[in-house]
């Protein structure tokens, strides 16, 4: 089955979960991404239980901020 | 190296004078190894020493720059008093190593701006502005 991620069309052998799919981009600190499933956001509470489906597509970004001082 | 265009460049420096006196930020995309867009986004903090991104208006841009082409590049933001460089808080919360990101300074009558990237560390990423003709 193919999902699209982040643009790009990834092969998985089964259907994958969020978390499965942040696994195989070596995402370790799960918590600092934002994550988004067909447009819609899942909540790290969910990246275990959502699972995809063909032809679906997830996209994530890492939380972005900083600070001058110091 | 970090190749942008000279229209970015002052959109980048220009943006950061608008926002006075918050720090500003936003998306730069690539095109063919060259950072010729640009898209301003929304200071969620609206601090003079602190910014972070809305995910939501991540997400649309990131689809915009896909839709037109552009590879999501870099992230830029100012330091309104501080020098071009990666300050503690930056380094603690800028973490994709995909991306470069250009600090724009506005600690001295002419701005200074540096980019970074923070894949293996920290280093200065050497950057080529190109001018259009």
């Amino acid at each position: 089955m193919k999902i699209t991620v982040n643009g790009v069309a990834t092969a998985f052998d089964a259907a994958p979960s969020v978390a499965d799919v942040l696994s195989a981009d070596n995402i370790a600190l799960k918590g600092a991404v934002s994550v988004q499933v067909n447009g819609e956001f899942v909540d790290e509470g969910g990246y275990t239980e959502t699972v995809l489906n063909d032809g679906d597509e997830l996209d994530y970004l890492f939380f972005l901020g900083g600070g001058s001082r110091r | 190296m970090l190749r942008i265009t000279e229209a970015v460049l002052h959109e980048m420096i220009a943006h950061a004078r608008r926002d006075l006196p918050d720090e500003a930020c936003g998306y730069l995309g690539e095109k063919n190894g060259l950072v010729s867009r640009i898209h301003p986004m929304t200071n969620a903090d609206a601090s003079p020493e602190h910014f972070s991104l809305l995910p939501a208006e991540q997400f649309a841009v990131l689809r915009t720059f896909r839709a037109e082409g552009f590879r999501l590049a870099g992230v830029y933001h100012s330091h309104p008093e501080t020098p071009a460089r990666m300050s503690d808080e930056d380094i603690r919360l800028l973490v994709d190593p995909a991306l470069s990101y250009v600090i724009v300074s506005l600690e001295k009558p002419e701005a200074a701006v540096k980019a970074f990237t923070v894949g293996g560390g920290v280093k200065e990423q050497d950057m080529v502005v190109v001018g259009e003709n």
